[in-house]
């Protein structure tokens, strides 16, 4: 309310404080999204495709952003070891548009071969110890006329999403079917944005399609994306509201730097509920203030973000390497207003009860004592 | 029964603080003082230090409570009061002046006064009228937009004379008003005090070590050993 050089300087400390403790909270809010987002749309435009329709009939590539797919698992054979991989064929431009910037070719072999082409990643190359141009051995299907047939490395990929990559095997969907027959699956991927999944789904239900979302297909994956944003959201909401809290320990000072300020007032018949609500309204402006320049710089630290990964993915840090490190930043705005509101409302209820004991101690007789 | 000639009505006033040794029985400070001041009067209580000047001062302000006794300021009983009619009966009938010359240190000399009468429910445009004539009437029509850091001893006294008036009070309680100024300002403050008061037909309790301005007041009372007595 009023105050000397070093109270006023006080409670600019505190709105530093509360300034950078909010950028935090929201930078991590923002990172934890984004990367949970883009986790989720990674793998649902490399892997199975927002929605997947399971009818081979489905014709809709002029209404809908969608390719025929065919899927199978096989063992792969290096030199040096084996791996069960998820085999996807796919048609030609399947690697265009939407999902080109999802998916980096590293290597790619010109030559022409007879052999099936296959499309490994960095992250299965590694562990195959295989390089482009090289041959595997590949089988598919279980049955006891199956046997491993050559195929070449055409191609090394990476995602930037090792779970995924350690994986996924693209090929084109004919030489699959050639090699699959019978234990290759048919469907459609549908892409779409994130959050009109169930809205196309429904549309296509209706359609009399047989419809799942990559939720579905993928159900372990989608909840772990979900409970860690949950889990991130909740422990950031626990860290707003004990923020709140802090800010009573400001409305704490201000009354006491003021005591002879608040003596004299009473003393002139102003009532203590009135000071309390005074400076209940001065330790929420400087709250408002600090949220505002916090959440301000958070998104503008988490836009910094896709500058700085780009220079740690190179650093190849191996606790890293299960993170997404390469995805466009997307600000949760609910969730940071949730996490304003949660500041607020505890930095309220806080400080009312703080400034009420505080005044409470008042007494106007002080003055006259000095 | 109440007077209505009667301002202040202390009666069988008791007070006594706790020993400042261990051991010791509680200090008595005050033992069954009555005191009347009527409408328009002005009274100085005056003592030796330490005698209860200012805590006499305090009680019939109802700004500490007695041990026992009573007090009645312009018709109503204090004891009967909660805290919140103690602030209306403050903000509207009580005007008060300290030795030392408190402001809101980063209110004007204007807002100073004007906040008084806001807190009594003046209007703004009221409040800073009065504030104003007020203001004016202490010689401070200069000095409206200056904060206590640029106003000297004997200017900010001015402003807590004015603040004191700005609801047209009942009483003025005042404790050593010229205490903490030199002698040339202490007689610009007192002849303000002293002025101001009997033209507004208010009524003046005052506490002093200072026997000239105390003769200058209609009644003298002398604290000595825990009672009053009339005369210096």
């Amino acid at each position: 309310m009023v105050g000397n050089t070093a109270s006023r300087r006080r409670i600019l400390f505190q709105i530093l404080l509360i300034t950078l403790s909010l950028s935090a909270l929201v930078f991590a809010l923002i990172f934890v999204t984004s990367m949970s987002d883009a986790i989720a749309n990674k793998y649902a435009l490399i892997n199975s495709g927002h929605l997947l329709v399971h009818d081979r009939s489905f014709p809709s590539r002029d209404s809908y952003d969608s390719y025929l797919v065919g899927t199978t698992y096989g063992l792969i054979y290096s030199k040096d070891t084996t791996e069960l991989v998820f085999l996807k064929g796919v048609e030609e431009h399947y690697l265009e548009g939407k999902r080109k910037d999802e998916l980096t070719i590293l290597e790619e072999s010109g030559e022409s071969t007879t052999l099936m082409k296959v499309m490994i990643s960095k992250t299965l190359a590694r562990t195959l110890n295989a390089h482009t141009g090289e041959n595997l051995a590949l089988m598919i299907g279980t049955e006891e006329k199956a046997r491993p047939t050559l195929v070449r490395i055409g191609a090394i990929y990476d995602s930037g999403y090792k779970e995924l990559d350690e994986i996924l095997v693209f090929t084109d969907l004919s030489s699959l079917v050639r090699l699959g027959r019978e234990s290759v699956s048919f469907h459609h991927e549908v892409l779409v944005e994130m959050h009109r999944i169930e809205e196309v789904r429904d549309r296509l239900t209706h359609e009399g399609y047989r419809v799942t979302t990559w939720s579905e297909e993928a159900p372990q994956i989608a909840s772990n994306l979900v409970t860690s944003k949950e889990v991130t959201f909740i422990i950031i909401s626990i860290i707003g509201l004990l923020l709140g809290y802090a800010t009573s320990e400001l409305a704490r000072q201000m009354v006491e730097d003021d005591k002879r300020q608040i003596t004299l007032l009473l003393l002139l018949g102003a009532r203590k509920k009135m000071l309390a609500y005074s400076y209940l309204l001065s330790v929420l402006i400087v709250t408002i203030i600090a949220l505002i320049l916090g959440t301000s710089g958070g998104i503008l630290l988490s836009y910094g973000v896709p500058k700085v990964l780009p220079l740690i993915e190179k650093r190849s840090f191996t606790i890293l390497s299960f993170y997404l490190l390469r995805f466009s930043i997307a600000i949760p705005i609910k969730r940071i207003l949730i996490l304003g509101a949660l500041v607020i409302f505890s930095s309220t209820a806080t400080v009312f009860f703080s400034l009420r004991r505080a005044l409470r101690k008042q007494t106007i007789t002080s003055l006259t004592f000095d | 029964m109440a007077n209505s000639f009667e301002c202040v009505h202390l009666s069988s006033i008791t007070k006594s603080f706790p020993a400042t040794q261990a051991g010791d029985s509680r200090l008595m400070i005050l033992e069954g003082i009555s005191l009347t001041i009527r409408h328009g009067q002005s009274v100085a209580i005056v003592g030796k230090s330490g005698s209860g000047k200012s805590t006499l001062l305090e009680i019939a302000a109802g700004l500490l409570e007695p041990d026992s006794g009573t007090v009645m300021l312009d018709g109503v009983y204090l004891h009967g009061l909660d805290d919140r009619q103690k602030a209306i009966l403050r903000a509207r009938k009580m005007g008060f002046i300290f030795q030392a010359s408190y402001m809101l240190a980063d209110f004007t000399a204007l807002e100073n006064v004007k906040i008084a009468a806001l807190i009594a429910g003046s209007s703004p445009r009221e409040a800073t009228t009065r504030a104003t004539d007020l203001l004016h009437r202490v010689g401070l029509g200069e000095r409206l937009s200056h904060t206590s850091d640029r106003l000297s001893g004997g200017e900010r006294q001015r402003v807590v004379i004015a603040r004191s008036l700005v609801n047209d009070p009942a009483i003025i309680f005042a404790d050593e008003p010229t205490g903490n100024l030199d002698e040339e300002n202490a007689a610009i403050i007192e002849d303000l005090l002293l002025g101001l008061v009997k033209e507004r037909n208010a009524t003046l309790m005052l506490v002093t070590h200072n026997p000239q301005f105390a003769s200058r007041l209609d009644r003298v009372l002398t604290l000595s050993e825990r009672t009053l007595v009339e005369g210096m």
